[in-house]
């Protein structure tokens, strides 16, 4: 089946009544009708965070969930998750690929390490390229040794 | 020189979008009034761990972390009612790290972290060593109820 690109569609170009059946429908109804519909988008940003004492840990968007972002009308407020009104809330409309990050770092990254009001003396986490992270293996001798295990970020 | 490309568009005939106004409602209240039809998994993923680690595939998935060698937490958008679910996964062995497949056993364990995460990890162990590896295929599903 032929998929919309969400980076050239978005809900907002539809008629109201796009929105105002997506937002009658639960969250994963919603999500199934995404998946079926619209292009993954692969994005190259990441989120680097410290966590506890563990190496540098680095979140990567899912290309279906950035495709749903790009398209709007799929996603609730991001302060709807872990409670009921996730299935409730009206959707959010269209929103970037930078924003979308911004999205995930909130949902998906503890929060004492995004709110500064736990009082980190830094801050914890970076949002980069890809193309920024090293290699996860030093290739010196007969076999590549494995070096993500001690990733820290720069001060 | 290059030629200049004339296209012709038909103006009359619907676009996918406007069909897919017209088919919308009828289309979610299919899925919500079957789910597993549409996947029966509630959530699945296909994650390549080498290099940056990337998504190749997956549903109801927002994000993954990568946390460490051969480890992989996932996100899940619409988590699910409680973290009594069931996790099922499967990697395939890297040949590099470590040297040689024939020394050792895989090693490979899921579990759920809580109602919307749960983590995949790869390795290797033999009687004297085991640890960590990046794998290039390292795949997680997931079965339970509904929030």
């Amino acid at each position: 089946m032929r998929r919309l690109d969400p980076r050239r569609i978005k809900v907002t170009n539809l008629t109201s009544g796009v929105a105002d059946a997506l937002a009658r429908h639960k969250l994963i109804v919603r999500i199934i009708w995404a998946r079926q519909l619209l292009r993954p988008v692969w994005s190259d940003l990441r989120i680097l965070f410290e966590d506890g004492d563990g190496p540098v840990k680095i979140l990567i968007p899912d290309p279906h969930f950035m495709a749903a972002a790009l398209f709007g009308g799929i996603l609730p407020p991001v302060e709807a998750f872990g409670g009921p009104q996730v299935d409730t809330a009206r959707p959010i409309g269209p929103i970037t690929e930078s924003e979308t990050v911004e999205y995930l770092l909130r949902k998906d990254v503890p929060r004492h390490v995004w709110d500064l009001a736990f009082g980190a003396n830094r801050l914890p986490y970076r949002i980069c390229g890809a193309d920024a992270l090293p290699p996860r293996q030093w290739a010196a001798g007969r076999f590549p040794f494995p070096i993500r295990d001690a990733w820290r970020l720069a001060a | 020189m290059a030629k200049k490309r004339r296209v012709i568009i038909d103006s009359s005939a619907p676009s996918w979008a406007q069909r897919l106004e017209v088919d919308l409602n009828a289309t979610l209240d299919g899925i919500a009034s079957d789910l597993n039809a549409s996947q029966p998994a509630r959530a699945w993923v296909n994650v390549n761990q080498n290099s940056t680690q990337t998504i190749r595939d997956s549903f109801n998935v927002s994000s993954i972390t990568d946390t460490a060698t051969g480890s992989t937490n996932v996100n899940m958008t619409a988590g699910l009612a409680n973290a009594n679910y069931s996790v099922v996964g499967g990697f395939k062995w890297t040949a590099t790290v470590p040297p040689a497949d024939s020394d050792f056993d895989q090693s490979f364990f899921v579990y759920n972290n809580s109602a919307s995460v749960f983590s995949l990890h790869g390795g290797y162990r033999n009687d004297v060593a085991s640890g960590r590896m990046d794998s290039d295929l390292i795949c997680g599903a997931v079965f339970g109820d509904v929030a």
